[in-house]
């Protein structure tokens, strides 16, 4: 099976900085993967890189076999901002992504209002963003990169701006809204609770320069829970992690 | 940083010119020299504040540049200064509050004085006779007949705003039938064509054209065309100042009047005084001298008299704009004008 | 909507200029004022009242000239700023030109517009354009500069084209900062058309008027325009912030306002 992404030896360096090192990685389809590093670790510039954003110096990036490097328009991309258009209904919203490229058809609406009215702001179809809480304007956000059809999601710490309270909910509602639409999840955050929640597997990065450092497999069950956020074998995973970052153990 | 501190310095400086430009003396008005050593009357001479007829200076003021210079209102025990007001109709008003003693004002602004209660009375004839006309630039024929449509240029102030529908309606026009244009200046604007009719006095207009082109405009003149023969222009005074000040307003009054005659007689040394008093009056020498001539020639009365105001004078101006429906009732000569101010032959 | 809400919003201004004139009435008695330095408002407003079938249609050919000099201004002041912002080159051609375009005083603008354009209404047009432009100009600008850098780099992961970029998030972004512009704008705008007027005009004009008042020492008739003038300027300010409210719906509404047959599509 081909891999859904496929990353071959990309480097990118600014100036002096070696923002990534060589880096190589693959993705299954259907995968849930996060990155976790502290600043600096150049999770920011793999992101950028995999969506086509920057050109890396060296080495291939390919989505379904396809080469892609240097080429946006064939990920969905989520951040931190919601960066919602204020001038736009929620459904508008949505249909951002057809409205820039394409234009926007009917499917493409009703696959706005499917979405909206799925995921529980079926009463705020014409509601512009600033008449939305912080969760639900995310919400929408996510509902946005869904509606663009691609894929491959790469979410760059989506849930970083919300309290942990909303955040709770908000990664619950991902883990299903993602396994209703199997999609793929390259996900960057600096919650490590969250990555371990979220994830099949985790990429450990480190700065300087910026390369993966580790991986592992999060062998929970899923679906998910809550409760297992206290059972040792989170537990275990999490304190893993946190020694590769805190630099206790090598691997 | 730097940028910083630059724009400091460029604050530093403007603030200095703004502070030098406020410091300055004050350039709109002279003042009269003041009475050192002559053989004067034994008190201390009166100031007068007097306002001038239009906002900017010109020769219509060379009687009180020579009454100054020749030391004629230091000997009759007064000390002038002259101001300007910031638009024509402000010279009235001016007077009116008591901000000028005595000015230079139309006798159509001291007949809408009256018609306002306003206390301003005229104390004396700065001309005699209606030299105010409509004139075309040289070698364009004027008359009744070509009135019609033509672009017609007004200062917007009472004299003109009355004396123009007299000519008009000569004519058989209304100011339906012509474009009435408002201007600050018509001079420029006739020459290039831009009116085709400039409303003026002879003594502005003919000067102007013929400084500018070395040749006569063509002219009608309104008293020849319906309008009453009554001076354009009188010395006015506001009331409670000359009740209080009577002494002062005839030496005033004396002193134009030998200013007057003087300047009359020696013309070119009365424009030289004025270029001198008003350097930047923007004129040219030449203009000032044949203005002041020009001037000169509607001085003086039938009798050889200077500044005597009539009767007959404000009956007839008050009747004519009572015609044409400018005023509603004429009050009586007196409530106009006072010649107790003059000096006695 | 709050029920109180429209009736504050439109009564505290009424009620704010009431007070104006009570305390000029006030100012007029207890200083003893002479009529003709200044009239009380009632002598004001009645002279209003008196010379209203004349000032009536000289006050719709000012607005007339504010109106075409505003809309002028205001395209060409939104086509600059668009201009501006495609290239630096261009920019930094046009702006100096731009700011050098205000340090001109407006007075000493009209007589040459006058030799220029005659003295119908094109001096007017024109100076009200010029006065309107330039805030028009350096706020669409701004907010032009100011789309939010992730939002476009957004838009370029989508794959979104350059034209449409620039017509659903680059240009709907200027509204606002239009309508600032124009906020500004319209303050002076009609104090433009009056200046215009003073300086050229053929037959009667609301400065016309005013100034041939002043001639007649009639100075409730002088101060009652300046009224009228005034009136005309806040309408005209109220005009806009009425467009500003029903163009951008998203700053006052929490939903989409439905007209009955509407279908978008993008």
């Amino acid at each position: 099976m081909t891999a859904k992404l496929a990353v071959n030896e990309c480097t990118k360096t600014f100036g002096a900085t070696v923002a990534l090192a060589p880096t190589t990685l693959a993705i299954e389809p259907g995968e849930f993967v996060s990155l976790v590093g502290p600043s600096g670790c150049g999770k920011s510039t793999l992101f950028n890189v995999v969506s086509g954003l920057l050109r890396p110096d060296n080495g291939r990036v390919e989505i379904d076999g396809v080469d892609v490097t240097g080429h946006s328009g064939h990920v969905g991309y989520m951040l931190q901002k919601d960066l919602l258009i204020p001038w736009r209904s929620v459904v508008d919203n949505i249909t951002l992504g057809a409205a820039l490229t394409r234009g926007v058809t009917k499917a493409d609406r009703s696959q706005a209002v499917d979405f909206a009215r799925r995921y529980g702001l079926g009463d705020f179809l014409d509601h512009y963003p600033h008449a939305l809480s912080g969760g639900m304007r995310q919400r929408v956000a996510l509902m946005r990169t869904l509606a663009t059809n691609h894929d491959l999601l790469l979410l760059d710490e989506p849930f970083g701006a919300l309290d942990s309270q909303t955040r709770l909910e908000m990664q619950q509602w991902l883990l299903e809204v993602w396994s209703e639409t199997q999609r793929t999840v390259l996900f960057v955050t600096h919650d490590v609770d969250e990555s371990i929640f979220l994830s099949d597997r985790i990429l450990v990065m480190s700065p300087r320069p910026g390369r993966i450092v580790s991986e592992l497999v999060v062998n929970l069950p899923r679906p998910r829970t809550l409760q297992q956020m206290t059972e040792p074998d989170f537990i275990a995973v999490k304190r893993q992690i946190l020694d590769l970052l805190h630099g206790t153990v090598t691997v | 940083m730097k940028l910083t501190r630059l724009l400091v310095l460029v604050l530093a400086l403007s603030i200095g010119v703004v502070a030098a430009a406020c410091g300055g003396s004050d350039s709109s008005s002279t003042t009269a020299a003041s009475t050192a050593g002559g053989s004067t009357a034994a008190a201390a001479p009166v100031d007068i504040t007097f306002s001038y007829d239009w906002p900017t200076v010109d020769f219509e003021v060379i009687p009180i540049v020579v009454a100054d210079e020749k030391g004629y209102f230091a000997a009759n025990g007064v000390n002038v200064e002259v101001i300007f007001p910031p638009d024509p109709a402000s010279a009235t008003k001016i007077l009116a509050t008591g901000d000028s003693n005595l000015g230079l004002i139309t006798t159509t602004d001291m007949a809408f004085a009256v018609k306002r209660s306003l206390p301003v009375t005229s104390i004396g004839d700065y001309t005699t006779g209606n030299n105010w006309g409509l004139f075309t630039k040289p070698g364009v024929t004027i008359g009744l007949d070509t009135l019609k449509g033509k672009k017609i240029s007004t200062y917007g102030d009472s004299w003109t705003n009355a004396m123009l529908p007299f000519v008009l309606k000569s004519a058989g026009l209304t100011d339906k039938d012509v474009q009435e244009v408002t201007v600050d200046w018509d001079l420029p604007l006739l020459l290039n064509g831009k009116i085709d009719i400039a409303t003026n006095t002879t003594n502005f207009l003919i000067p102007g054209v013929k400084d500018k082109t070395g040749k006569n405009p063509e002219w009608i003149l309104a008293r020849d065309n319906g309008a009453p023969n009554v001076p354009v222009w009188v010395y006015a005074g506001n009331k409670d100042w000359l009740a209080k000040n009577p002494a002062a307003a005839k030496g005033f009054m004396a002193a134009i009047a030998q200013a007057t005659e003087w300047a009359g007689a020696n013309p070119d040394e009365a424009a030289a005084m004025f270029d001198k008093a008003y350097p930047d009056n923007g004129y040219s020498h030449n203009y000032n001298r044949i203005g002041w001539v020009e001037t000169y020639k509607f001085m003086k009365n039938n009798d050889g008299s200077l500044l005597t105001q009539s009767d007959e004078q404000w009956t007839q101006l008050g009747d004519a704009l009572k015609g044409i429906g400018q005023l509603d009732t004429v009050a009586t000569p007196s409530a106009y004008y006072t010649n107790e101010y003059l000096p006695t032959k | 909507m709050n029920w109180r809400t429209p009736a504050r919003v439109v009564l505290i201004p009424v009620v704010s200029i009431l007070l104006v004139f009570l305390v000029w009435d006030l100012i007029i008695r207890i200083f003893n004022v002479e009529p003709f330095v200044a009239p009380s408002p009632g002598e004001a407003l009645g002279a209003l009242r008196d010379n209203w079938s004349t000032l009536w249609p000289l006050a719709i050919e000012t607005i007339r000239e504010t109106t075409y000099g505003f809309v002028l201004g205001a395209v060409l002041g939104f086509v600059l700023a668009v201009a501006m912002a495609q290239t630096r080159i261009v920019q930094g051609l046009v702006y100096p030109v731009l700011i050098s375009s205000q340090a001109v005083p407006i007075i000493a603008i009209a007589a040459p517009l006058v030799i220029l354009l005659g003295f119908g209404i094109w001096p007017k047009i024109v100076i009200v354009a010029w006065i309107v432009f330039f805030p028009v100009a350096v706020s669409v600008l701004d907010g032009l500069a100011n789309v939010d850098e992730d939002l476009l780099k957004l838009a370029h992961v989508m794959g979104g084209t350059r034209s449409r970029v620039f017509l659903k998030i680059r240009l709907p972004a200027t509204v606002s900062p239009l309508y600032s512009g124009l906020k500004i704008g319209a303050t002076y705008a009609v104090t433009g058309a009056i200046i215009g007027e003073l300086v050229a005009s053929t037959g009667d004009s609301l400065a016309g008027f005013q100034r041939n008042a002043n001639s007649s020492l009639d100075t409730p008739a002088v101060w009652g325009t300046t009224i009228l003038m005034t009136a005309i300027g806040i309408g005209w300010f109220l005009l806009v912030m009425t467009f500003e409210r029903l163009t951008t719906p998203w700053r006052t509404r929490n939903t989409v306002r439905r007209l009955p047959f509407s279908r978008r599509t993008d």
